[in-house]
């Protein structure tokens, strides 16, 4: 054996345990479900192969689906530029010399690590009707007739996007603030010395430098605001009604409450469609405004 | 010498523990709600050393997808506790407990009829009801008193009861409700349809189509509606999960009124200065309640099905029974002179824990078809848009009553 194969199979071999909990437990697992979408099947009694029948009547016909697709994309729209503009708002600031810079920064990133589930308990006092800090500052500064927030239909979705807000900016925050810090201060100097004021060197050098990190930050954003999950698992119900249920918590009780493998499957890889979409149309359009160095 | 006994007393257990059959037995439940099963397991033991009994406790929320789980790779618990018992016996994975019954001449006449038919597909028995989850009406003595209003009894209606609703609602400078007059919850919609003479469907037994958009249900629905919209004596379904649970209000005193079964009376006697009382629920048309539970299997894959029923015998049997019934928890389904004293002597008083039996027997099931949860989950959940006023009784139980017709054609009948 050369010591170029010798090295391969080494390679192979330490790569070994990662690949194959991967082939098992993800990639198995998908190939599976793609299979599953096409079967009528409840865990107990023998699947029945139905064809594209779940796709038809999860396009066509289920309301309760349309509904939660519908739900799904005020979210995505309700919380990336939201997250992506603050985020960047937030890292101009952190970057610099603030004032007690290390406990903001802290402060911002210090939801993205507390679970979701102690996150709801905590939002559930704030957004009470009656009593929540959030209506007594509404109200303080001067309004009435309230919103009820997770009690009615309209606002539900609301309250939930401003905690999904508060909780994953600072995810966006950081990844923005080591994108800044790759930019070289030589180009600031340079662009100092030939006259350039501060937002014309945030316009030319800031933003073109860190589209790179801007793209990344939205791509990730729009895949896991899509699959929203658990702020409407802990913390309504997917309520009232159906204003809070989202595509992922709809596959959550296709499968694991009604047992529908299949249909669950089925949504799962619509999902996926989606999602793989989105994507696909950043990617292509990034040439547009990315800047690579 | 010393040593040699000990050394003989391991031999002993290990040779006990090795010879002993072993039987698995799942339930769900809240710390607060094993202590009946840890002692049956305890006395059975006691009186079957043979056996072994290994328990499953998982929450409520993920206790049937890992059931099911267990059940597709055919290696669930031997005995389990389970609910809907005719959708998992249609699937084979129950065993038929009608010859076990006929052996060993298990007293299964003791229990309520019409409870334990909830637990049969096609004429046989697959389980036994844990207990009926009986409602009743508990009221808060010292609201009442404050209030200056007689307490609730046998001749309430549905006027008496929104009266009292509305002198018992306290609100303050900003209009804000500090003390509701009642508390309704969110799964319990079906009762006033019940009262007011209403059906969910047209057959219980053999259902067609649904019936919610009848006049007695879509009245007994915007009667809730028009306590929580109008007179705003009790606070909408919809927001009662961000107030915390019925109980929990009832519990603190902000609430005058609920509508509630036996499990909640733990979590108000840890109020010591809660004085509560227990009535029948108000009528309309008729007195009606609640008649379900969830009960005892075993599964048809089971190694061990002797040693489980045998277990099942202890468990669903007077002793079993009376362990339930004395924790004060379940209103047991098995009517004995033995597990009705267990109930009753538990407080709050031996004469307001009979209302319980009274009520039981008002009882009416639920519709006996496949997929009856997820309708009546869907129903619960359009119900929501009643209930925070966004659309109408009518309107809301018209699309319903379509949605449900079609769901019950398209799931069939066993």
């Amino acid at each position: 054996m050369t010591l170029k194969t010798r090295e391969g199979v080494a390679a192979w071999f330490f790569l070994l345990p990662g690949f194959a909990g991967f082939l098992i437990f993800v990639f198995g697992a998908v190939a599976v479900s793609f299979f599953l979408s096409f079967l009528q099947w409840d865990m107990l009694t023998p699947a029945k192969f139905v064809g594209l029948e779940n796709y038809v009547r999860l396009i066509a016909y289920d309301k309760t689906f349309h509904l939660v697709l519908k739900n799904t994309i005020t979210f995505v729209l309700g919380t990336v530029p939201t997250r992506v503009i603050l985020g960047l708002l937030f890292a101009l600031a952190l970057v610099r010399n603030i004032p007690a810079r290390t406990f903001f920064r802290a402060a911002i990133f210090l939801p993205v690590i507390i679970p979701t589930v102690a996150a709801a308990m905590v939002f559930r006092w704030i957004f009470n009707a009656d009593f929540g800090l959030m209506n007594e500052f509404l109200y303080s500064i001067g309004f009435s007739n309230l919103p009820r927030w997770f009690s009615d239909p309209k606002w539900a979705m609301s309250a939930v996007i401003i905690l999904s807000i508060w909780k994953d900016v600072g995810f966006s925050t950081v990844l923005f603030m080591a994108g800044l810090q790759g930019i070289p201060s030589s180009l600031y100097e340079a662009a100092w010395l030939d006259g350039a004021n501060k937002w014309k060197s945030f316009v030319y050098i800031t933003l073109p430098l860190l589209s790179p990190t801007t793209f990344f930050v939205i791509v990730i954003n729009i895949i896991s605001s899509f699959q929203v999950f658990d702020q409407a698992y802990v913390l309504t119900g997917g309520g009232p009604g159906n204003a809070t249920n989202t595509i992922v918590y709809y596959i959550y009780n296709n499968a694991f409450q009604w047992f529908r493998m299949g249909y669950a499957s089925a949504v799962a890889w619509l999902l996926f469609g989606i999602i793989f979409a989105a994507t696909f149309v950043q990617f292509r359009y990034q040439k547009k405004w990315v800047y690579y160095e | 010498m010393k040593r040699l006994l000990m050394v003989l007393l391991v031999l002993a257990t290990i040779s006990i523990v090795f010879s002993a059959t072993k039987i698995r037995f799942s339930f769900w439940g809240d710390p607060s709600e094993l202590p009946p099963y840890q002692e049956i397991v305890k006395q059975f033991q006691a009186e079957n050393p043979d056996i072994q009994v290994e328990t499953i406790n998982y929450p409520w929320s993920t206790y049937f997808d890992k059931i099911q789980a267990m059940m597709a790779a055919e290696d669930a618990p031997d005995v389990m506790f389970l609910h809907t018992i005719p959708s998992w016996a249609a699937k084979g994975v129950l065993e038929d407990l009608t010859p076990y019954i006929e052996k060993t001449k298990f007293p299964v006449e003791a229990y309520n009829k019409e409870l334990l038919s909830t637990f049969m597909y096609k004429g046989r028995i697959y389980g036994f009801p844990r207990d009926n989850d009986t409602t009743v009406l508990f009221y808060n003595k010292t609201l009442f008193d404050e209030a200056g209003i007689p307490y609730p009894d046998y001749s309430w209606d549905w006027q008496r009861f929104l009266d009292a609703a509305r002198k018992l609602t306290k609100v303050d400078s900003r209009g804000r409700v500090t003390q509701w007059g009642a508390v309704l919850e969110r799964n319990k919609w079906h009762l006033w349809i019940h009262m007011n003479g209403g059906r969910i469907v047209d057959n219980y037994d053999m259902p067609t189509r649904c019936t919610l958009n009848e006049r007695a249900a879509v009245e007994a629905i915007q009667f809730i509606a028009d306590m929580i919209l109008s007179y705003k004596v009790t606070p909408s379904i919809a927001e009662l999960a961000q107030l915390g649970s019925a109980a929990e209000l009832f519990t603190t005193g902000r609430v005058a009124m609920v509508l509630s079964n036996a499990a909640q009376i733990s979590s108000f006697l840890t109020n010591k200065n809660l004085k509560f009382g227990v009535a029948p629920l108000p009528y309309k048309i008729t007195r009606t309640n609640t008649l379900g539970g969830a009960g005892f299997v075993m599964y048809s894959k089971s190694k061990n099905k002797d040693a489980a029923w045998k277990f099942m015998q202890f468990l669903c049997g007077p002793k079993g029974q009376s362990i339930f019934a004395k924790s004060g928890d379940a209103v047991p389904a098995m009517r004995t002179p033995e597990t009705v004293k267990a109930f009753t002597s538990n407080p709050p008083s031996e004469q307001e824990r009979l209302i319980f039996f009274t009520e039981t027997s008002f009882g009416i099931k639920f519709p006996s078809i496949p997929g009856w949860w997820e309708i009546f989950e869907y129903v619960t959940r359009e119900l929501d848009y009643v209930w925070t006023g966004q659309k109408s009784a009518v309107e809301v139980l018209e699309y319903v009553t379509q949605e449900v017709t079609k769901m019950i054609k398209q799931y069939g009948t066993w």
